[in-house]
């Protein structure tokens, strides 16, 4: 019993001092890259998964990782703001409009509010492109997005962000506490509540929950965190274009929790990290062959999704305890969903 | 005064009239039947009490309180809750669960306290869960507590329903059709807890199609058809009550 007590706090500590070193032995830059996006999808796919919790499909979530990096290159470039201040405004930026548009949005049911999201991505989408020109730059977004100012944290060497490496532990360090949060609230009675909305919300309200409560809540707070990320990526990436946050994007944080697993939080990151990298992978054996890389990555996607929902819609995080559960020869009735033993 | 009071209940769906112009009172400590033929509008009566609809006419008092068109979770707030006749749980969580989630309005938990995990959070979960297990043991539940709700036999299920409802703290519950589906022993067990939840003070007011139920529980039974009140006494009058015979009658020739 002791032994499966400990065994999930220590692969995570692994984990962790593993995600710590590695810039020390990864020296290439293409590669410190990518890990760095795959953080900040991360922190984007965790969001659609706690709006999930409570029953919603968000095709908007783009749209907030947008909104989050233009709060924050404006309030940087035009305002002249801290980085560090301005990356938690635009945060709190996103949550704002997340409130604001929750409130009437959130009543919609089902594909109706899938399509509302899609809507108001499309929105965004157009207003930065197209609105606002001498501020957010049109088309070509805003340019020459400065680094972030150097900081001194108290027994640490000055960090200043030049290359790579700075900003690799930024996001990480933004990753780590988007993570605790969302584990935190995912095993609290509020994420108890926020499946109970999912599960059957007119029994949930037979209960008392305010069911818009729950869904806005959830909503605004997975909103914070993706315009934290906005603000990120746009001093990390100097620039903050239109095109960065696409709808696209929308579609593949949907993708990485189906395919990861939308059961835990753990999922959502673990499809982010397998999808990329087999991204990656494509992307070497396309140049080793000679192919253009583009429609077959967009194949395969669409491919493995409909794999996944067909056949393991408790995403990958499930595949270990069915693999088990065959060799065992149990029957595979248990978890996978509801697994809220509230601690 | 009443416990509930409703007073010209009005609710059309388009042009069909579900409830029409219902006047009913449920005392307080009461087991209050209210029957009818299918379609009667028995469920309508629950949706409108519940703040599922609002009226299209007529009024909902409870406790004296207009709460007419008032949210559900309001009216739960206020004491005020109900079962489904088509069983209604959160499937995917474990029995356990499901009441826990039943104890939301009491819970005294604020989202700060459920983010950080305080020891305050801590000591509160313990004791719900200490009284998640007591209604699962009055239910007969206990031992399945760790089970997953779509796992439950239907009686169990319908006993769930029940558990979650009790969670909330009711004064008045309100049951629809809660031995659909048992067969006679879980019928039995079920009303022996029909019973005891009235001892316990709380008011009831049941919807069930099975006779031997209502007559057996109920000291005040109100029958409606097609939306009306009918007729309204005790199980002997009601019995006996020409229209009441004709109703269920002429509704069972139309049917066959
Ligand atoms: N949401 C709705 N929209 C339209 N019509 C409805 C709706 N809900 C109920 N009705 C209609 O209102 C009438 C009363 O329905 P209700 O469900 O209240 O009957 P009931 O007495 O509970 O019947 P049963 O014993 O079969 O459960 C029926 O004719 C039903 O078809
Ligand atoms: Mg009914």
């Amino acid at each position: 019993m002791l032994k499966k007590k400990w065994t999930k706090p220590l692969g995570l500590l692994v984990l962790a001092l593993l995600l710590v070193f590695l810039p020390v032995y990864v020296t290439s830059a293409y590669y410190v890259h990518i890990l760095i996006y795959i953080f900040v999808l991360a922190i984007l796919a965790v969001g659609v998964r706690l709006v999930y919790t409570t029953g919603m499909v968000t095709f908007a979530h783009a749209a907030f990782y947008a909104i989050g990096a233009y709060t924050s290159a404006t309030l940087v470039m035009r305002f002249g703001w801290s980085f560090w201040v301005a990356i938690f405004a635009a945060g709190v930026m996103s949550a704002i409009v997340a409130l604001a548009i929750g409130y009437p949005v959130l009543r919609i049911k089902g594909v109706y509010f899938f399509l509302v999201s899609f809507a108001f991505g499309m929105v965004v989408f157009t207003f930065f492109s197209n609105y606002l020109v001498n501020v957010f730059g049109g088309p070509n977004g805003i340019i020459s997005v400065p680094h972030p100012n150097s900081i001194s944290i108290p027994g640490l060497p000055t960090l200043d962000f030049v290359g790579k490496i700075p900003y690799y532990y930024l996001a990480l360090v933004i990753l780590a506490l988007t993570l605790l949060v969302m584990y935190r609230l995912d095993r609290s009675r509020f994420g108890l509540v926020c499946k109970s909305v999912r599960e059957a919300d007119n029994l949930a309200e037979t209960a008392g929950v305010n069911i818009m409560q729950y869904k806005v809540s959830a909503f605004v707070i997975a909103c914070f965190f993706a315009g934290v990320a906005g603000a990120f990526i746009a001093h990390y990436y100097s620039s903050a274009t239109p095109d960065t946050f696409g709808f696209h994007l929308s579609v593949s944080l949907l993708v990485f929790m189906l395919v990861g697993g939308s059961g835990s939080v753990a999922g959502p990151v673990i499809g982010v990290a397998v999808l990329e990298f087999l991204a990656v992978l494509f992307v070497n054996v396309d140049k080793a062959l000679g192919i253009p890389p583009g429609p077959p990555e967009v194949l395969l996607y669409g491919v493995i999704l409909i794999i996944f929902i067909l056949f393991f819609p408790g995403g990958l995080v499930s595949l270990p305890g069915k693999v088990v559960a065959l060799f065992k020869g149990q029957p595979k009735t248990k978890k996978e969903v509801g697994q809220n033993a509230v601690t | 005064m009443p416990l509930l009071e409703l007073k010209g209940l009005t609710k059309y769906f388009g042009g069909l009239g579900a409830v029409r112009d219902l006047d009913m009172q449920v005392e307080p400590g009461e087991i209050h039947g209210l029957i009818g033929p299918n379609g009667a509008g028995k469920t309508t009566v629950f949706n409108l009490v519940s703040g599922v609809y609002s009226p299209t006419k007529g009024k909902v008092f409870f406790q004296g309180e207009d709460i007419s068109g008032k949210r559900p979770d309001l009216v739960a707030r206020r004491g005020l809750t109900r079962t489904f006749q088509a069983t209604t749980l959160f499937h995917n969580f474990t029995v356990l669960d499901n009441v826990m989630v039943g104890f939301h309005l009491h819970s005294k938990i604020n989202f700060w306290g459920a983010l950080f995990n305080t020891p305050h959070t801590r000591r509160r979960e313990k004791e719900l869960r200490q009284k998640a297990l007591e209604i699962l043991e009055f239910l007969g539940l206990a031992p399945m507590k760790d089970e997953y709700a779509r796992n439950l036999p239907h009686g169990h299920q319908r006993a769930l329903g029940v558990a979650i409802a009790l969670a909330t703290e009711p004064k008045l519950l309100m049951l629809d059709e809660p031995v659909t589906g048992m067969n006679p022993e879980e019928t039995r067990v079920m009303m022996d807890h029909i019973s005891k939840l009235q001892e316990r003070g709380i008011t009831l007011l049941l919807v069930e199609h099975d006779m031997k139920v209502v007559m057996g529980l109920c000291k005040k039974i109100t029958v409606v058809s097609f939306g009306r009140k009918i007729a309204e006494g005790g199980p002997d009058d009601i019995k006996k009550n020409p229209e009441v015979i004709e109703a269920y009658l002429g509704g069972e020739e139309h049917v066959a």
